[in-house]
């Protein structure tokens, strides 16, 4: 090694040290007043006992309950399980494409690139993290599981005792319980194990998306996305679970498709990929940690600062494709179709968001005008459409951003603030709208149950679509955090500022949850979902007034 | 055209514009220099209206300067900072609406955006999108879709960041041609080069106490 005079230096550091150092470093850099480690020790603890216990305990009782957990485990839902699964492990590889396991602090990653430690060295303890919490969780949900199992059987098994009329309730626990006998360890335990094997494959998968070419990643989420949707469809294929070979109901976890030998494919997979790990590690690109890990320091700040938007627009597709299409003219005369066809031109040009955006769009209309005629709690499938559909339109809203960017800039445009904001919402409604009305109207038309819905349910639908766009609208004119919400409310359980904070940071997604919600109450519910729309205008005009 | 009197700006008691005057005649092309933190982009941004004076007066052309009104938007044009890039547009396409949107025909507003880029040396570079430009580019991006919109005034802080020797010689081109078809031209340098090739009239700006 060559030192600074030009004379050379002696080579006494072991990569061993140099990793040492490195952490030590930056581990002192970000240390902590301890009065800031108390303040935040108080906060999580808090966290836990506030939120998370109710709902960890919520989903407790769901998962145990008798008829929920015949449901969770019976044969039928085997193959949907196992398409979640195949889904869990295609958005892994997804996520490594944009932020793997193998990221730091910008400082790290660029002396961890740059130094003489082997990357299959310097990267490891990033996997061996992410597997740990991975498997961990994998196993959890096993375990989980394999107890609403074992629930189940208990519960239906005394039902029938004690009454011959559920003895068809026991019958189907039954059936379903392939090995577990009530309080059996030993299928909880192994059902843990698979599910920590689907674990480790999802934390090597993330890895593959970070470390191999993009048109690698994207061969691979194509094969788990099509393995997923035939695990999806296996009823439909005549694809049967065999409760003797599966050997346990959580094998269906392992199973991309509904195969007996699921449970020893992912450990097989599993084995694997742990096999080729030093393989990734090496191939890892240095400026491809780089960039991941700015990016993510990026969306760390925004995120303290609660600017959720610009987190999320960190990672939002560039457009490539479809340059050489004009977007301003060809036929389009007056500026209003001018701008549509501009907005419509430029959504087109990230081809892939668009259409997944489209989709769930199409799936939103679906859900809001069916939520009326399925059994679970139709409120719940709204609102979870309400924030998708929330979501799906940003991809279709761009242009209004981009009106809202120009807005509190100098002046470029010759259309006042107002009428360039008005002509850029012409698009994205028309086309959510649309999208959503389809997606409505389908539903009625080749879903039996829903075959008998009013027109009004239609109509509540695109009120939703609608107010996703009101409520983009809404969120791109968001002003930076205002100074008053960091004024401390001091109460008996801690500080309730944040919670305002927290409010203020997701009002959007809130908002679009209870418009999908309010639009789902009752099939020709129109009132209420308009109601939430005017608020959210209200909003919108508020922030556009005080820009 | 550009009148301002004994206009200081202050926030909280820290001073960040000590009380300036200047006044701007049609066709003239004046340059604001002075150390860093003089106050340079405050005076601009005064005349753009973007700030408000704490104490005397600016106007523009007897008025005000006020940037949501119509005539003030159609008679002054500025860059302080990079100006907001349409992500999702390509460069001429992004000057071609801006031409649009001040009454231009379609293929009118189309060939006078051309013309700008091509002006600035950026004629190789019309399909591209903002995310990729190199960071001089994405100064001469900004630079012509300023100047493609009309404009009596133009505004420029500091137009030779980023720029070589080649490119700064273009902008200063494009300038000279603006002043010499009757517009002002006011910006905020620290280039000796820009103000000398565009004979500016310089107006010295001092640190605030």
């Amino acid at each position: 090694m060559i030192g600074g005079g030009g004379e050379a230096l002696p080579v006494t550091r072991t990569p061993a040290t140099i990793l040492r150092d490195l952490r030590r470093t930056v581990r002192e850099a970000r240390r902590r007043p301890t009065a800031d480690t108390s303040y935040a020790v108080y906060l999580s603890m808090l966290i836990v006992l506030v939120a998370v216990v109710p709902v960890v305990r919520a989903g407790w009782l769901f998962v145990t309950d008798p008829v929920n957990a015949v449901a969770l485990t019976s044969a039928a839902t085997m193959p949907v399980i196992a398409g979640v699964v195949g889904l869990v492990w295609a958005a892994a590889v997804i996520a490594g494409r944009l932020r793997g396991p193998v990221v730091f602090t910008p400082f790290l990653a660029h002396a961890l690139t740059t130094s003489p430690v082997p990357q299959r060295r310097a990267f490891a303890r990033q996997v061996w993290m992410s597997v740990a919490a991975l498997s961990a969780a994998g196993a959890l949900c096993g375990a989980v599981l394999a107890a609403a199992e074992a629930a189940a059987v208990t519960s239906a098994t005394a039902a029938a005792a004690a009454s011959p009329s559920t003895a068809a309730l026991a019958t189907t626990a039954a059936s379903s319980a392939f090995m577990i006998a009530p309080g059996a360890a030993l299928g909880v335990a192994l059902s843990a194990s698979v599910g920590a094997a689907c674990g480790i494959v999802a934390a090597l998968l993330w890895l593959v998306g970070q470390a191999v070419p993009s048109r690698w990643s994207a061969l691979a989420i194509g094969v788990l996305a099509a393995l997923s949707t035939v695990a999806f469809s296996a009823q439909a294929w005549g694809l049967t679970f065999d409760p003797a070979l599966a050997g346990s109901t959580l094998a269906a976890l392992a199973a991309v498709g509904a195969h007996p030998l699921a449970a020893p494919g992912a450990l097989l997979a599993a084995l694997t990929l742990l096999a080729v790990v030093p393989l990734l590690l090496s191939r890892l690109e240095p400026r491809v940690v780089l960039g991941q890990s700015l990016r993510w320091e990026a969306v760390r700040l925004h995120t303290s600062t609660l600017e959720l938007s610009a987190s999320v627009a960190t990672y939002q597709t560039v457009p490539r494709a479809g340059r050489r299409r004009f977007a301003i003219g060809g036929r389009a005369r007056s500026l209003p179709a001018i701008i549509v066809r501009r907005d419509a031109v430029a959504a087109l040009r990230t081809p892939g968001r668009l259409a997944i955006g489209v989709l769930v769009l199409l799936a939103c209309g679906a859900l809001i005008t069916g939520a009326a005629v399925v059994a679970p709690p139709a409120w719940m499938l709204g609102a979870i459409a309400g924030v998708a559909a929330y979501a799906a339109a940003g991809p279709l809203s761009d242009g209004l951003r981009h009106a809202v960017e120009a807005a509190s800039a100098l002046p470029l445009y010759g259309t006042s603030d107002s009428a360039l904001l008005l002509l850029h919402t012409l698009f994205p409604a028309l086309a959510v709208g649309l999208v959503v009305a389809t997606g409505a109207v389908l539903v009625t038309a080749f879903w039996p149950p829903a075959a008998a819905l009013p027109l009004a349910s239609i109509g509540s639908a695109v009120i939703v679509a609608i107010g996703s766009v009101v409520l983009r609208l809404m969120n791109a004119l968001k002003p930076p955090l205002p100074l008053a919400l960091l004024t401390p409310i001091p109460t008996p359980a801690g500080d309730m500022a944040a919670l305002n904070r927290v409010i203020w940071a997701l009002d959007g997604v809130l908002l679009a949850g209870l418009l999908g919600a309010a639009a789902s109450l009752s099939a020709t519910a129109i009132l209420a979902p308009l109601a939430v729309v005017a608020v959210a205008g209200l909003i919108a005009r508020r922030r556009w007034v005080v820009r | 055209m550009i009148d301002v009197t004994r206009a200081e700006v202050s926030i909280d008691g820290v001073g960040l514009l000590a009380p300036t005057s200047m006044s701007v005649g049609r066709g003239e092309i004046v340059a604001l220099r002075g150390p860093n933190g003089a106050g340079k982009t405050t005076a601009l941004r005064l005349i753009v209206g973007q700030t408000t004076p704490s104490a005397g007066t600016v106007t523009v052309s007897g008025r005000a300067p006020r940037p949501r009104d119509h005539d003030f938007r159609a008679q002054v044009a500025g860059m302080i900072g990079l100006p907001p890039f349409a992500r999702d547009l390509t460069l001429l396409e992004q000057a071609t609406l801006i031409g649009i949107t001040w009454g231009l025909p379609t293929d009118a507003a189309r060939s006078a955006a051309g013309e700008v880029l091509d002006e600035l040396g950026m004629s190789r570079l019309v399909d591209r999108f903002p995310h990729e430009l190199s960071s001089g580019q994405t100064q001469l991006a900004g630079l012509a879709l300023t100047l493609v919109r009309p404009a009596d005034i133009v505004v420029l802080d500091e137009p030779e960041q980023r720029l070589d020797d080649e490119r700064l010689g273009r902008v200063i081109s494009v300038l000279r041609r603006r002043a010499d078809a009757g517009g002002t031209v006011v910006f905020a340098t620290h280039s000796d080069r820009l103000v000398t090739d565009l004979g500016a009239r310089t107006i010295l700006l001092q640190e605030a106490a």
